[in-house]
């Protein structure tokens, strides 16, 4: 018997100093803008939408912290940006109005982008003055992504846009959204064809944007129309026909990310905050089955991190990372709701934040890759397919 | 990996891969003495890795040493190898010199149950954090019984009282309960290690319905949230014992978080991934003749050995309330020796 083969690549990783030192520079300042009424912890965890604190966040340097300085970026590492993450997801900060720019379509402005475009959108970006919606999904599109029909066709100085976007989180709100379209009809290469377009949801004629109330009763998604919508030549991000190959190199940052396993961490808090030293044996189990799994969640984490700044594209490891991540998170307003009726706990703050993440629930194994397709990804990782 | 690394568990696998396991594995089925094959152990110096060159040892770092305890695991040794080498560097640590032979360990943390009670030639005990000490074979009472894997354990009805002379204080850092969890945490590891690997060997050659197992998208399914319990048990334990190493450097910290974490995950994960890897096996895996059941009866006996799940979820969950829901972030982020850094 030999020794066995290590089919997947997870090297424990720790933190640099750099990094770790920027903790407390986050935290004051979520002190500090919490205080002064900027922000409050409403329970919505990060999927809240705050425009003045992103343009805290922005001055303190705290977004687009990856990207060059002539960027509007402070060029620090990947995991001291991760450290930044982690650390306003487990404050609960409302960080939507910047999220989507921040983690994958500013990365991408940089990496596929013009001189003009990066000169013209990222610097605001990272002010936290500008926000994106991402436009992916369609209709009939949900995990089979290839399959989408929204069209770009070629016109004078442009594109001219037709079909529509849907699960288009913010679109009633964000200035700008990308979209991934077809600028070839369909052909035998599923995957090629595709492009990806910046369009202008504010100042273009032809888009019809369609509120989609969410299961706890929220608006955040939209179904967004183009009817002839023109596209400038100049918003055509990357090459034309490599959507497909542009939209799939970012995944690995968007999937392994700390919002995978802290998006209800509020909750935990809340519960360990209404236990004390007279829980029971039972409760105190509960919570440590919690935040054992929690804490070797953040471990394969942070290995991911390590290892996108390296260099190195993690895209099995960050499939692995969602899956178990967000399966966890479902399980945690469970298992706390059992707690809570076990123990007799009767403060509000965790009843109502429980009541809310129990609704929430559903969507985390669904949204930024579902479960199957996760797993599917895993499989073929280990060569089973 | 470090050289250092590399190096041991390269000569921990050819050492296991050289003791005709399979002879080892059928000498504990029959229920005869393996330790026949110890000598080769003790000779290529795995029980001293961890001791201070001044007593004979390796003085190899622990992180460095558990690479071979993950080496253990994924080879379901069934020799007393890892509380052998933590037992005698608890005693070096407390100032006492080891008595030859294979050694049990009895912390605090895991149930009063000792591996090959036969075997041993002294039981170490550590019933509080900072005092070991040990006591010979036949100078202490146990009732005889079997584990998950078939090994033969002496169960104590209370921890031993240790002769005079025979114990001594241990540093804080090197907490006989923190130390063994996270070192059978890496065993579980390597176990499920090879438990993937067999799976996966085993659904890519049989065919069913004129097709590799591998093919189906059931099968496919499994195979993956198998391997994702597997990965993540790795690196919690490799984390933990990063941390254990950092404490033990810098002299400063407590790991008892960490290794808590990585062996409630480690013990928990083992359900799922035994189920799944026997599930895909079918009824070849529910036999003596297939090697799946000395890995997963192994798993079976780790995660309640040094500490289940419930022993350690307790242990971390009355860390978390006490911290607080303020410090229950820190806590989960905090890493040993940050305090000397700040």
């Amino acid at each position: 018997m030999k020794a066995p083969t290590v089919h997947l690549r997870f090297l424990p990783a720790a933190l640099p100093e750099a990094a770790e030192n920027l903790r407390s520079e986050v935290r004051v300042l979520l002190e500090e803008t919490r205080a002064e009424g900027v922000w409050l912890a409403d329970g919505l965890s990060w999927w809240g939408r705050n425009p003045a604190l992103s343009r805290a966040l922005g001055d303190a340097g705290f977004i687009g912290m990856t990207w060059p300085r002539q960027y509007g970026g402070s060029e620090r590492s990947y995991l001291e940006r991760y450290v930044v993450t982690e650390e306003l997801l487990a404050a609960c900060a409302p960080t939507a109005f910047h999220w989507f720019a921040d983690r994958q379509i500013g990365p991408s402005i940089l990496r596929y982008g013009t001189e003009e475009q990066k000169q013209r959108f990222l610097p605001p970006i990272a002010r936290g003055e500008l926000s994106f919606a991402v436009g992916m999904s369609e209709p009939d599109s949900g995990s089979d992504l290839a399959s989408i029909r929204t069209r770009a066709e070629r016109t004078d100085g442009g594109w001219r846009l037709n079909g529509s976007k849907i699960w288009t989180s913010y679109a009633h709100e964000a200035e700008y959204c990308v979209a991934l379209v077809r600028t070839e009809p369909k052909s035998d290469k599923r995957h090629a064809g595709m492009s990806q377009v910046i369009v202008d949801l504010k100042n273009s004629d032809g888009i019809t944007v369609r509120p989609i109330i969410d299961l706890p009763g929220r608006h955040d998604f939209n179904e967004v129309f183009f009817e002839d919508t023109f596209v400038p030549d100049d918003c055509l991000l990357g090459d034309s026909g490599d959507g497909w190959a542009q939209v799939t190199s970012e995944l690995a940052y968007e999937r392994s990310g700390p919002e995978r396993f802290l998006t209800n961490f509020h909750l935990l808090r809340a519960l360990v905050d209404a236990l004390d030293g007279s829980a029971s044996p039972g409760a105190q189990r509960e919570v440590g089955r919690l935040v054992s799994r929690l804490w070797a969640l953040r471990a394969a984490s942070v290995s991911v991190a390590a290892a996108l700044e390296a260099g190195e594209t993690p895209n099995v490891e960050s499939a692995l990372v969602k899956d178990l991540g967000t399966n966890f998170q479902q399980d945690v307003p469970e298992i706390v709701r059992r707690v809570v009726a076990d123990e007799g706990v009767a403060d509000e703050v965790v009843l109502d934040i429980l009541h809310q993440v129990i609704l929430a629930a559903p969507s985390y194994t669904i949204q930024g890759g579902a479960t199957e397709i996760l797993r599917g990804i895993v499989a073929r990782g280990l060569r089973l397919r | 990996m470090s050289e250092m690394r590399q190096l041991l568990m390269d000569t921990a696998v050819r050492l296991f891969e050289a003791a005709s396991m399979d002879e080892v594995f059928k000498a504990v089925e029959e229920g005869r003495r393996p330790l026949s094959h110890w000598r080769a152990l003790e000779e290529n110096g795995l029980v001293d890795l961890l001791l201070p060159e001044e007593a004979g040892g390796a003085a190899v770092g622990f992180g460095d040493a558990m690479a071979v305890a993950r080496a253990a695991g994924a080879f379901a040794l069934p020799l007393p190898l890892v509380e052998t080498m933590i037992g005698r560097w608890l005693l070096s640590g407390a100032g006492l010199g080891a008595p030859a032979g294979p050694l049990g360990v009895v912390t605090a943390a895991g149930r009063l149950e000792v591996a090959w009670p036969d075997e041993i030639s002294a039981l170490v005990v550590s019933d509080a954090a900072d005092r070991v000490g040990w006591v010979a074979a036949g100078e202490f009472e146990f009732e005889h019984g079997t584990n998950g894997a078939g090994e033969p354990v002496g169960r104590l009805r209370e921890p031993p009282p240790i002769p005079p002379g025979q114990s001594g204080g241990l540093d804080s850092e090197r907490s006989p309960s923190t130390l063994m969890a996270v070192a059978r945490a890496a065993m579980i590891a390597g176990a499920m290690e090879r438990v993937l690997d067999l799976t996966i060997e085993h659904v890519q050659g049989r065919v069913q319905f004129g097709r590799p197992l591998a093919r189906f998208q059931a099968v496919q399914q499994l195979v993956a949230v198998m391997a994702s319990h597997t990965a993540v048990v790795g690196v919690a334990a490799d984390t933990a014992i990063a941390a254990v190493e950092t404490v033990l450097d810098r002299h400063v910290g407590d790991a008892t978080f960490m290794a808590g974490c990585a062996k409630a995950r480690a013990s928990e994960a083992c359900y799922e991934v035994t189920r799944i890897a026997h599930q895909l096996h079918g009824a070849i895996g529910y036999t003596r003749e297939h090697d799946l059941h000395r890995f997963t009866r192994r798993l079976w006996a780790w995660r309640d050995a040094d500490g289940d799940e419930g022993y350690w979820r307790q242990s971390v969950g009355e860390m978390a309330i006490r911290s607080g829901g303020a410090g229950l972030w820190p806590l989960l982020v905090e890493t040993p020796g940050a305090a000397l850094e700040r």
